[in-house]
């Protein structure tokens, strides 16, 4: 058995009230191998960005145990799962992405900035990043100036610039048309071949899902087979 | 570090129109204080060299009894050893003769003040700024007298007229005196003008029969140094009264005092008001700002740099606007300059003991507290957004954006 990514072990979710509770997840467990492409589908309201939530560290389950890389995040404090994030995930989400009075190869480079690598080695780490998806000659564009797609390809290259455990995409190409998703998606399967990058995208497109090697199915908070 | 400060930076920038409304309230509430100060202070001054410029000095030292029954009964022997008044903090002193007294003309009548000066010690009361028409008083042997404008206009008298003046004489004699009136005054306050009859110090000695003085008024480089001089001077010669100008003018005294206390109230009240307004826009300026700062802390920012980011925000906002304000207060105070002409509402200002203008003063003190105060309330005032910004988690500020 190859190594594993990420890890979760009957991951329980509750929202609301003890008189109303709201299970967004009841009882997941998965397993995803370094290297992966998975996509995780369902209905609205299925559990797909709780999930995603939980393994990114944004919020911690109400039950069960989540293990990124070598990483219990259940035993981390609030500002050790900031470090887990910091340098061993990168995020993609639908919008809001980006840091708005940063131009593209700084919003990359401030990754690298709070990781407190030199000032050389990150332009280096940035622009190559910035180059491997399609983004040449951008590099000094704000994200008001830049197109959907190509704020979404320079979300791609600071999740990866660091070279994470896993890159979580929650419904990443919600805001593009089919043309820009399908480039998108291209560039999402680059980084998984070509980097090694682990991905896990939450979706509803069927696009998307044609890119991954494999969908988790979620319905009502617990996985369908 | 310097990750955040190019972040606020940029982030002021981005927010320059909203910045840019608030820094010109902080500019102007900061400079209106400013120059408010400056001119309460202007005010005090005024108040100090009304008080102390008449015939008072910051310290007097009275013959005995004086105090209680001013004239010519009780006086400082001529022979009185002064020598002790060469003192360092003692910029000059000035011996006079005083004694109430009743002044005639052909028409009217009226009760002044007849008062011996040596001229060439008079560099520091009113004396010296008087506008004299006529002849002034040059010499303690001058014989003739000084009177004001306006009593002059009161007795319907003028120049080269004669006048008999009326004493009590210091073995309770009645010493009654013809003077010709050789000159006419003006003063800034017609106070003075009603009040005074000036004439040499040597020749009212001659005509009473005092040999010597009723008070010697001493005027000081510092006004600090006033109560330890008096209490020095009160040692060294116990036989006579010495008093501060605070104990002779305990209304102005007050008056100053609630001046330089009314100074930190302004100072209070405007920036208490400035930094709740300033509180409501940072806080608004953070949250439409709320889901960027979500995404920062998502990638991995530390919650304490994304406060750092806020505070800074601020600090900087204040810090430019307090520059300014500061900047644009002594530009006005500058150009306000020698002062605001208050002659319309004179008559009334004067019976207050202030002259006809405004004039500001900088106090070094006021400025320093004025720049500290604003930015520890910078500080203070920086602390709500940023609390804002943390308190909500992650996911709801992904979600509230
Ligand atoms: N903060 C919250 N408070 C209460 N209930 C919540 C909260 N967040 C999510 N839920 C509920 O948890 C369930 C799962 O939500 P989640 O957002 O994970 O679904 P999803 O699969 O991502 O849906 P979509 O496809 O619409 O994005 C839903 O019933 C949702 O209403
Ligand atoms: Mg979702």
């Amino acid at each position: 058995m190859s190594e594993l990514a990420v890890q979760t072990t009957d991951v329980t979710r509750i929202y609301g009230s003890e008189a109303v509770p709201v299970y967004a997840l009841r009882g997941v467990s998965l397993s995803i191998e370094v290297g992966e492409f998975v996509s995780i589908v369902g209905p609205s309201g299925s559990g797909k960005s709780t999930l995603l939530h939980v393994i990114g560290g944004l919020e911690r389950p109400t039950e069960g145990e989540i293990t990124v890389g070598d990483t219990v995040l259940g035993s981390c404090s609030d500002s050790e799962l900031t470090d887990v994030r910091l340098y061993k995930m990168g995020f993609v989400f639908q919008a809001y992405n980006l840091i708005p009075v940063l131009s593209a190869v700084e919003n990359v480079e401030f990754i690298l900035q709070l990781q407190g690598i030199g000032k050389r080695e990150r332009r280096e780490h940035a622009q190559e990043a910035l180059r491997a998806f399609g983004l040449e000659g951008l590099f000094d564009r704000r994200p008001s100036e830049m197109s959907g797609g190509q704020q979404q390809r320079v979300a791609i290259a600071r999740a990866v610039v660091s070279k994470p455990d896993v890159l979580l995409a929650d419904e990443p190409s919600a805001n593009l048309d089919s043309e820009t998703t399908k480039e998108f998606c291209e560039y999402l399967q680059h980084a998984n071949e070509e980097r090694g990058v682990t991905i896990l995208t939450a979706t509803h497109d069927p696009l998307v899902m044609g890119y991954t090697k494999r969908q988790i199915r979620l319905v009502d908070g617990q996985i369908a087979t | 570090m310097y990750l955040v400060l190019q972040l606020a930076l940029r982030n002021i920038w981005r927010q320059r129109r909203r910045n840019g409304l608030v820094l010109f309230a902080i500019v102007v509430s900061v400079g209106g204080v400013f120059v408010m100060n400056s001119l309460a202070r202007g005010m005090e001054q005024d108040f100090l060299r009304f008080s102390i410029e008449n015939l008072r000095g910051h310290i007097k030292i009275l013959a005995p009894n004086q105090l209680d029954e001013p004239g010519l009964q009780y006086s400082i022997p001529i022979d009185t050893d002064l020598s002790l008044l060469a003192r360092p903090e003692i910029e000059s002193w000035t011996p006079r003769l005083r004694s109430p007294a009743v002044i005639m003309s052909e028409r009217e009548t009226r009760g002044v003040e007849i008062i011996g000066i040596d001229p060439t010690r008079e560099s520091h009361s009113f004396i010296e700024d008087l506008v004299v028409e006529g002849e002034a008083i040059t010499d303690t042997d001058d014989q003739h007298l000084l009177i004001g404008r306006s009593l002059a206009d009161e007795l319907k008298t003028g120049l080269g007229r004669r006048l008999v003046v009326l004493m009590t004489g210091p073995d309770d004699n009645a010493i009654e005196i013809g003077f010709r009136v050789l000159g006419i005054f003006k003063s800034t306050t017609s106070r003075y003008e009603d009040a005074y009859a000036l004439t040499g110090l040597s020749s009212l000695q001659a005509i009473t029969g005092v040999d010597g003085f009723t008070d010697v008024s001493v005027y000081l480089e510092d006004l600090a140094t006033t109560s330890e001089v008096q209490a020095t001077l009160a040692s060294q010669i116990p036989e006579l009264n010495v008093v501060t100008w605070e104990q002779l003018d305990p209304f102005t005294s007050e008056m100053y005092r609630f001046i330089g206390f009314t100074v930190y109230i302004l100072i209070v009240v405007f920036l208490g008001t400035l930094v709740f307004g300033l509180i409501n826009a940072l806080v608004t300026a953070v949250l439409v700002r709320i889901r960027e700062f979500g995404m920062l802390r998502v990638v991995g920012m530390k919650s304490r740099l994304v406060v750092m980011q806020v505070v800074i925000e601020c600090v900087i906002i204040m810090l430019l606007a307090l520059a300014i304000g500061l900047a644009a207060g002594l530009l006005v105070i500058w150009w306000i300059g020698d002062g605001i002409d208050l002659t319309a509402f004179a008559a009334g200002v004067e019976a207050f003991g202030m002259g006809a203008r405004m004039a500001p003063h900088l106090v070094v003190d006021d400025f320093v507290i004025l720049g500290v105060a604003s930015v520890i309330l910078g500080l203070i005032a920086s602390y709500f957004p940023a609390r804002r910004v943390i308190k909500a988690s992650i996911l709801q500020s992904l979600r509230d954006g």
